[in-house]
């Protein structure tokens, strides 16, 4: 098994120094030239991509954790009927993400989805969504909230093992509601919030498959009809590599892209694991 | 002095106060109840209201989906959808090829990572500790690290164009499930096994007969959350199967959308739901495998 996983490897890491098109065999060594090109202005496509992924990390994650955290809050309220409430948010995340996408797009089509029709209703602006490139990644934000009910349920698991004599104990001190989230739950939520964070920071720099389908779905259906798009707005990291490596051919340096990534994502799960001991705090 | 008739009022006031107080506090807790309700269903609605408009496109009639304002409705209700769906070319194929992937997946990978995890957790051997620090490796390193030279090996050994790419390497074991299965094989007492082996029961024996019945749950959990995850896998498919014949219903239902346009939204519809009613179906029969599975490990898909 390890030896299935280390042959492609050492070759994506060979491919990564080298010219290769998917055609010609040896392909040759070009030392760190495909490095190189990502700064030096040959792909100016790579700025882009970095960007968008970092827009999406930056604003996807938190927005994930603070909704999925803001849920699960109230779920643990303790009223009548919570397993019902809970199937309801967690419904949306069984919906394979082929189909909550698609559904998205009609959802946000702009002229005769429903958003834009109660937007208009209410006399709002409606934008274009997923043809707009100011609202493209927006529109994949709420896509990727509605399939948070993983979160949720962890989170929920994580402040029910908060032990109710500790806010009993601090109501006694007379410790609000607020004050008690503060400085009871939110300290003792802190593994889990860890544990959610490193997830969703591997899964945002990685994202796919969403934004995929979104870009590459013709217009008339209120997609963007090119991979990336609209104007590049969500050319995602891992979009770029896929789009270099099987539609323009370029194996080599999108290999080299694949381990930019790799690293990024190693090292950024190394920094938050690092910086971790400050903040979180196990029982 | 209070004369008896004054205190017998007194104390009726005093009761009829404390009934009221009683029927106060149950007033408010009333209210706070229905105050969190509403909150929360209003917390629901975004959740709610795109699955209700997903159920409902895929049972409205062509005119019916495009009429402005959308109508709450169907009206008429109509199975035209459905049909049309699944008269689409090849889905069929994608039905079974979608079946058939999934069902090697559960399990080749629940067989097999069983097994590979069984010596990590239970057998010394040398080089043990080393052989499972690559395997995490292989668990922490992100997919795309392998996945462009994955692709044209599987070219080179003439399996694009097959569902090999799919299948095949399951039969290798899913790392993150070696992983826990380890965890869970560890917490057998090893009391249990040796008093086994003392019986001469052999190591195949020992796995078999006691170690697979007392880590059944987690089984259950790895061959869930294979069928989840393969399922809904859009990335390989969509790499891997360059033949049509080979599609799954996940690439078909993306098929759809790059073949039609927003007038035929109601098939489209019709075909995610399809598509999201096995997932569904089996959340109702193993939610708290499901939940548990959520929880314990912090499996998402």
């Amino acid at each position: 098994m390890v030896g299935l996983w280390l042959i492609p490897t050492v070759l994506s890491l060979y491919f990564a120094f080298t010219d290769y098109t998917g055609a010609v065999w040896p392909p040759h060594w070009v030392g760190l030239n495909n490095f190189v090109q990502m700064v030096d202005g040959t792909d100016p496509d790579f700025l882009t991509a970095v960007g968008v992924t970092a827009w999406w990390m930056l604003i996807s994650v938190p927005f994930g954790l603070i909704v999925g955290l803001a849920i699960a809050l109230l779920l643990n309220w303790g009223v009548r009927g919570i397993g019902i409430y809970r199937t309801l948010f967690f419904m949306p995340s069984l919906v394979p993400f082929v189909g909550s996408t698609v559904l998205f797009l009609w959802l946000f089509n702009p002229e005769t989805g429903l958003v834009n029709q109660v937007l208009g209703a209410l006399h709002l602006p409606q934008p274009g969504w997923f043809t707009d490139p100011n609202w493209a990644k927006p529109g994949l934000l709420f896509q990727s909230l509605w399939s948070i009910g993983a979160t949720i349920i962890i989170f929920l698991a994580g402040l029910q093992d908060v032990p109710v004599e500790l806010h009993e104990a601090a109501s006694l001190d007379g410790a609000g509601t607020l004050s008690r989230f503060w400085h009871v739950t939110l300290p003792l939520l802190t593994p889990t919030i860890f544990f959610n964070l490193v997830l969703g920071m591997i899964n945002a720099v990685q994202y796919f498959a969403q934004a995929f389908i979104v870009s590459t779905s013709p217009n008339s259906f209120g997609g963007a009809g090119e991979v990336g798009g609209p104007a590049g707005s969500t050319l995602f990291f891992a979009l770029h590599i896929y789009d270099q490596a099987f539609q323009q051919g370029n194996v080599g340096y999108s290999s080299a892209l694949a381990w930019l990534l790799v690293v990024v994502v190693s090292a950024l799960t190394l920094v938050v694991v690092r910086t971790s001991g400050r903040w979180v705090h196990y029982g | 002095m209070v004369s008896r008739n004054d205190a017998a009022t007194t104390l009726a006031e005093g009761r009829v106060q404390t009934a009221a107080t009683i029927r106060r506090a149950a007033r408010r807790k009333w209210l706070l109840s229905l105050a969190k309700h509403a909150v929360l269903i209003a917390a629901a609605l975004p959740f709610v209201i795109p699955f209700y408009w997903l159920l409902i496109s895929a049972f409205k009639t062509r005119p019916d989906l495009l009429t402005l304002p959308p109508t709450p409705w169907p009206n008429p209700w109509t199975l035209t959808n459905f049909r049309v769906a699944v008269e689409v070319n090849g889905f069929g194929d994608y039905v079974r090829n979608t079946a058939y992937i999934t069902i090697f997946n559960v399990l080749a990978t629940v067989v097999s990572s069983a097994i590979i995890a069984y010596p990590f957790a239970r057998i010394q051997f040398k080089g043990r500790d080393a052989l499972f620090i690559l395997v995490l490796v292989t668990l922490i390193l992100p997919p795309w690290s392998t996945l462009i030279p994955t692709y044209f090996l599987y070219k080179w050994i003439g399996w694009l164009g097959t569902l090999r790419p799919l299948t095949w390497p399951a039969l290798t074991g899913n790392s993150f499930f070696i992983f826990l299965l380890r965890q869970f094989m560890m917490t057998v007492p090893f009391e249990l096994s040796d008093a086994a082996r003392i019986d001469g029961c052999s190591d195949y024996g020992i796995f078999w007969r006691i170690i697979v019945p007392l880590i059944k749950p987690a089984l259950a959990t790895t061959a869930l959350f294979t069928f989840l995850w393969t399922y809904n896998d859009f990335f390989n498919p969509l790499i891997f199967l360059n033949d049509p014949s080979t599609f799954t219903l996940s690439l078909g239902v993306y098929q759809f959308v790059l073949n039609h346009g927003v007038t035929d939204t109601g098939p489209l519809m019709a075909y995610s739901l399809i598509l999201t009613l096995p997932p569904v179906v089996l959340f109702f029969l193993t939610q708290r495998t499901m939940i548990r599975g959520v929880t314990m490990s912090g499996l998402k898909f």
